[in-house]
């Protein structure tokens, strides 16, 4: 990519370090991203297929089956992963955690990509996506009645701030690394327009104020306007629900810190990191991922036993299809080796400092990313199969064109990420020299 | 009567202003304290300004953009 011999010499071994994944050429790097690329070929592919034979290539069917599927699922997924992945960024400098600096920037990331990959799972799930401008140009007559608009609107303004925050924090770090790369000097000479070290106060000065901004609408879009979608329907057993705000919300800060231990550890392995990604990153972020999967599990008993205790029978009827019925099998999984079994593990790790290991935290981790995926999808699923219109109960099981499509977009989140590392350091190189 | 006066005070048709006004003041104001607290310098406010007026242009015309491709790609 850039020549080593044209670039001036990096004296700093911390910075040598940090920049590894920009200076690196190892074929497994390019390997790796070949094979997301494939994938995401695969998707367009699969992606035409639905758009020119139609959504009849899907395994969604009303007035009888699922409305929503694997599609809906993966977009309330991605707008949690955004949620939390800014939300360490934002905790960290409001305050002051200057221990999981390190990890600050990889969540800003995993945000501003999440959000990206959010808008395309809805993209994908329109039965006619040429029309997506009619949200703009019916905006005005849409927002006084419409959960929908005002989710779209929220995440438009939380998207705009992420991926400001994110340039205003990147600029410092793109001026000094522009006179070292010189292939990709004119693209960070770009992003760090008119910067001057005298800036650096101030900057820090807005990031600190962004960061309550960004608190508050994490709180707004994922514990308001994204549940609201589900708890404001009344003729949805199961989504119907006060509790839906404090429940995403707890979803979505659980998965995304969960997302952010995992890439930690993966980049720490891959780029032998472990001298700035130390134990007392994964440790805390462990004890605390523990603590809010835990609660989440009290959530999810606090709901089933409101659906199952005096509620209407079509409450009890979703519930049951969670308990004995077709999603069983998923169901509990997900609640006993998804979510209890890692947060007792990382729980015991924090009451037994001796059996800490990063690899069994990273485990735990990732274990609860795949759990709160299954979550998604149980949420959007058995509701929709159980209407309380006169119609039968449908079945919904996610046809090959569709685990195709959301397989492609995590693989472009991936993607995205990788060349992300490519090109721009994930780590504050200025606070490590 | 109670539903009579919140709906008087709330129109269930704006609801949604509502809802946005709850969520978009406390931004606007946070902004507000981002671009003029701290220390004085107007280049990195007015410069973050005209990325934020970017990136939503860029959203806009981006939902344009897709949606006039995809209808070339949709049948009929």
């Amino acid at each position: 990519m850039v020549s080593l011999t044209r670039r001036p010499p990096i004296v700093d071994k911390a910075t040598q370090d940090l920049l590894r994944p920009l200076l690196g050429r190892s074929r497994a790097f390019y390997l790796f991203a070949g094979l997301l690329t494939i994938l995401v070929t695969w998707f367009l592919y699969t992606w035409y297929l639905q758009l020119t034979l139609g959504l009849g290539v899907t395994a969604m069917r009303t007035p009888v089956g699922a409305a929503w599927g694997v599609y809906i699922a993966q977009f309330v997924f991605f707008v949690g992963l955004a949620h939390g992945g800014i939300a360490v960024a934002a905790a960290i400098r409001l305050l002051k955690l200057k221990n999981y600096a390190p990890v600050g920037r990889m969540g800003e990331v995993l945000t501003v990509i999440s959000l990206a990959m959010a808008g395309l799972s809805i993209t994908v799930d329109m039965g006619r996506p040429d029309r997506v401008f009619n949200l703009v140009l019916y905006w005005p007559f849409r927002i006084g009645t419409s959960p929908l608009s005002w989710d779209v609107t929220v995440i438009i303004i939380y998207f705009t701030l992420s991926a400001g925050f994110l340039w205003l924090t990147l600029r410092r770090d793109l001026a000094e690394l522009a006179g070292r790369f010189p292939r990709l000097a004119p693209l960070y000479r770009l992003l760090s327009i008119g910067y001057r070290p005298d800036e650096n106060a101030k900057t820090e000065k807005m990031a600190w104020w962004l960061s309550i901004a960004i608190c508050f609408l994490i709180v707004m879009l994922s514990g308001g306007v994204v549940p609201w979608i589900f708890g404001l329907m009344s003729s949805r057993p199961g989504w119907f629900s006060a509790l839906a705000g404090p429940y995403f919300l707890t979803a979505a800060i659980s998965s995304a810190i969960a997302a952010v231990i995992a890439v930690a550890a993966i980049l720490r392995k891959v780029y032998r990191w472990q001298p700035y990604l130390g134990p007392q990153v994964f440790k805390g972020l462990g004890t605390f991922l523990g603590v809010a999967t835990m609660f989440y599990v009290y959530m999810i008993f606090a709901e089933q036993l409101t659906m199952r205790y005096s509620a209407p029978i079509s409450e009890f009827m979703v519930s049951e299809i969670l308990f004995d019925g077709a999603y069983a099998g998923l169901f509990w999984p997900m609640v006993l080796l998804g979510f209890i079994l890692p947060s007792l593990v990382l729980l015991g790790q924090a009451f037994r400092p001796k059996w800490f290991s990063i690899t069994r935290t990273a485990v735990a981790a990732s274990v609860i990313v795949v759990a709160f995926w299954i979550k998604r999808f149980l949420i959007v699923v058995p509701s929709l199969l159980r209407p309380l219109l006169p119609f039968p109960q449908g079945s919904y099981t996610p046809s090959w064109v569709e685990w195709s499509i959301v397989a492609g977009i995590l693989a472009l989140a991936v993607l995205l990420f990788t060349l992300f590392l490519k090109v721009f350091p994930i780590m504050e190189i200025e606070k490590h020299e | 009567m109670n539903e009579a006066l919140g709906s008087f005070i709330v129109p269930p048709s704006a609801t949604g202003f509502v809802i946005l006004a709850v969520i978009a003041a406390p931004v606007a104001f946070l902004l507000m304290g981002a671009l003029f607290g701290g220390p004085r310098n107007i280049r990195v406010p007015v410069l973050f300004l005209g990325v934020l007026g970017l990136l939503v242009s860029g959203t806009i015309v981006g939902f344009a953009v897709i949606g006039t491709l995809l209808s070339h790609v949709l049948p009929g």
